[in-house]
């Protein structure tokens, strides 16, 4: 890894060295850093009630326009031992037919809404269980859903203010069986509807559906389901709530070592609101819940309210979580997570 | 006969399909609700004019949503603010794949103002890097975005260039008489010193005459902390600040705050028009100038 972190390194000197040479623009670059402090009575983590201090996935992120057609970005995920590539993709934003665009590359597979974000944009620090793979194992992937793949996507305008989104993802299909590395291709469709509700309220509606192969040796597959929902209600000028809540359903054939197959049905939700005022303040909370990995029949239940504070959108914020999380097999637990970050970099356009 | 009926029925549908798609207006989508007036006051019945930001929407931070990029899929023209104010129209034109849009600057050929000096970087709050973008603010200004889009008009629809010229023209005049007659309107409060909430308002002081003396914000898009409200305070008793402009997207309670300590009169304007008819961007400033006269009686 430290091999790969020196090839990346000069990569991206490389590329800042790129303007000395005539009619090369060199792309924009952001850095987003944040040191998280933490503290937890759940006898499962590393330091049950012990306060600490960490710093958590600095991001290095890198994008431009590389012609009058295509744009490409690298996302880079700097630990404090390690690199990671995790996301590199190049994406063509004009000259197909049928209002199409192509994205090909390694990235953060738009399933739902919270895989696509990167974590440090979400109001309450740290991804909900339900949403993480390690965790609730609903998803594919190791610590998000994410694999080189190819997508098509086109819009359609509706009517008014409806429109329709509409993608199709061929995937290498490592995400399903994040231990090995074989081809066995996968897929992931989405479609989205987006709308305004009376003038004040954007709202979008989507659907995803991904297979995939879980088990190369045996050929089993995973098929996973979702259903998600965000509106932004502007209350005033100065107040809005974002609602959004996502379903996730999982079946999934497992084959064992006497070939014996079991199939696995498992399903959970997320749903939170976030009150955001004077541009600087944002208050909210999330609940969630999720039939357990190691038991279906078994329900775990998490609820964790947040707030922050932003001093200028996201160059500063600071925010504060406390998670109050209940297995139904084992004791519950609370966490407390308190998240200072930083970024720079030019400014990026918002999307919904 | 049947097939002779459904020849002459065809013949009509397809004849009157060529019509009205020769006739179809010219749409345009515009960043900002002025842009889009001063467009529909140019292109009259041959446009059909929408606009991405709303009156109470900071222009400074627009989510892109789908319904946008869709909106723009259908466009001939998309009208852009520039001077790095929106960003996000970028991100609203690329996710339209639309080939065909043109893109039209409307800041071409404003003269800028607060260009800063020296290296520009985060230190300088969310400065604008290029000089400040609220340039509509002046209704000369208004003639420039005017020209800007006629021109865009003219190359694009050659047949009605005249129309658009003519329109122009008129258009070109109504700002100047309005603008002479609002000048005239707030003669008593030429040189009036003032406070304004953000920077949006550089160009309209610079045209009725007004001083802005101090700023809510001690930086752009930061929000005011104790020390600087107890500096405005004393800012505003010292040099008799006639009144606070503030716009409707920030905190009323600097502003409150501001009042109670001094008495100082605020203004929650708008910096955009209420919608994109003809008359809105005239309206616009009909509407400030006379909630600053009425409330301050000529002071």
């Amino acid at each position: 890894m430290a091999k790969h972190a020196r090839y990346v390194l000069q990569f991206i000197l490389s590329l800042l060295l790129l303007h000395a040479n005539g009619g090369v623009t060199n792309p924009d670059i952001s850095a987003i850093g944040q040191i998280i402090g933490k503290y937890t009575d759940d006898s499962s983590s590393s330091f049950p009630k012990k306060p600490t201090l960490e710093l958590g996935e600095v991001e290095l992120m890198l994008d431009a326009a590389l012609n009058p057609y295509l744009t490409g970005a690298f996302v880079l995920s700097l630990g404090t031992k390690s690199i990671e590539i995790e996301e590199a993709y190049a994406s063509v934003i004009r000259g197909l037919p049928l209002n199409l665009g192509l994205k090909v590359g390694k990235y953060r597979l738009g399933f739902g809404r919270l895989n696509p974000a990167h974590p440090h944009a979400y109001p309450f620090i740290s991804t909900p269980h339900v949403m993480d793979p390690g965790i609730a194992k609903l998803l594919p992937g190791d610590e998000s859903f994410n694999d080189v793949a190819v997508q098509a996507s086109t819009l359609i305008p509706v009517a008014g203010s409806y429109a329709l989104s509409v993608s199709g993802d061929l995937l290498q299909g490592d995400s399903f069986h994040p231990d090995t590395v074989t081809a066995n291709f996968g897929g992931l469709a989405r479609i989205v509807n987006s709308f305004v509700i009376a003038d004040a309220a954007p709202s979008e509606i989507g659907l995803s559906l991904t297979q995939g192969t879980n088990d190369p040796k045996h050929g089993t597959k995973s098929l996973v389901a979702g259903a998600d929902v965000k509106t932004k209600i502007i209350i005033s000028p100065t107040v809005n709530a974002v609602v959004q809540a996502e379903l996730i359903y999982k079946n999934a054939d497992h084959k064992d070592s006497l070939n014996i197959t079991t199939t696995e049905n498992r399903m959970g939700f997320y749903a939170f609101t976030d009150f955001r005022f004077q541009g600087h303040y944002n208050a909210g909370i999330l609940y969630e819940q999720y039939q357990s990995p190691n038991n279906a029949a078994q329900t775990d239940r998490g609820i964790k309210p947040f707030v922050g504070f932003a001093v200028l959108e996201e160059s500063t914020i600071v925010r504060l979580a406390y998670e109050y999380f209940m297995p139904q097999a084992g004791k519950a637990s609370s966490t407390v997570e308190l998240q200072f970050l930083f970024s720079m970099g030019p400014h990026k356009a918002h999307l919904f | 006969m049947k097939l002779h009926s459904l020849i002459m029925t065809t013949t009509l549908v397809v004849v009157m399909s060529v019509f009205t798609l020769l006739a179809a207006p010219i749409r345009i989508v515009a960043a900002l609700p002025d842009l889009g007036s001063i467009a529909s006051y140019i292109g009259g019945d041959k446009v059909e004019v929408s606009a991405i930001a709303k009156a109470n929407s900071n222009p400074h931070s627009i989510e892109v949503f789908p319904s946008y990029m869709a909106k723009v899929s259908g466009a001939s023209v998309y009208l852009k603010c520039g001077l790095g104010l929106d960003q996000w129209s970028d991100a609203i034109i690329d996710g339209s794949r639309n080939n065909k849009v043109v893109v039209v600057d409307c800041s071409s050929g404003v003269s800028v103002l607060e260009k800063p000096a020296g290296k520009v970087d985060a230190s300088l709050g969310d400065v604008h890097p290029f000089g400040n973008p609220h340039y509509w603010l002046n209704p000369e200004n208004g003639i420039i975005i005017g020209q800007n889009i006629t021109s865009e008009l003219q190359k694009i629809d050659p047949a009605n260039a005249a129309f658009y010229s003519v329109r122009f023209g008129q258009f070109k005049q109504e700002c100047l008489d309005k603008t002479a007659a609002w000048k005239e309107k707030l003669q008593s409060l030429k040189k009036a010193k003032i406070i304004t909430y953000h920077s949006s308002w550089a160009y309209f002081a610079d045209a009725f005459g007004f001083l802005i003396v101090a700023k809510v914000e001690p930086f752009p898009g930061i929000p005011p902390t104790g020390n600087h409200l107890a500096e405005l305070v004393d800012i505003i008793k010292k040099e008799k600040v006639a009144f606070v402009l503030q716009e409707p997207y920030f905190s009323d309670d600097a502003p409150r705050f501001l009042n109670r300590q001094t008495g100082v009169k605020v203004f929650k304007c708008a910096p955009s028009c209420s919608d994109v008819s003809s008359s809105s961007y005239f309206d616009h400033f009909d509407g400030i100038i006379n909630q600053l006269t009425a409330a301050t009686g000529g002071k």
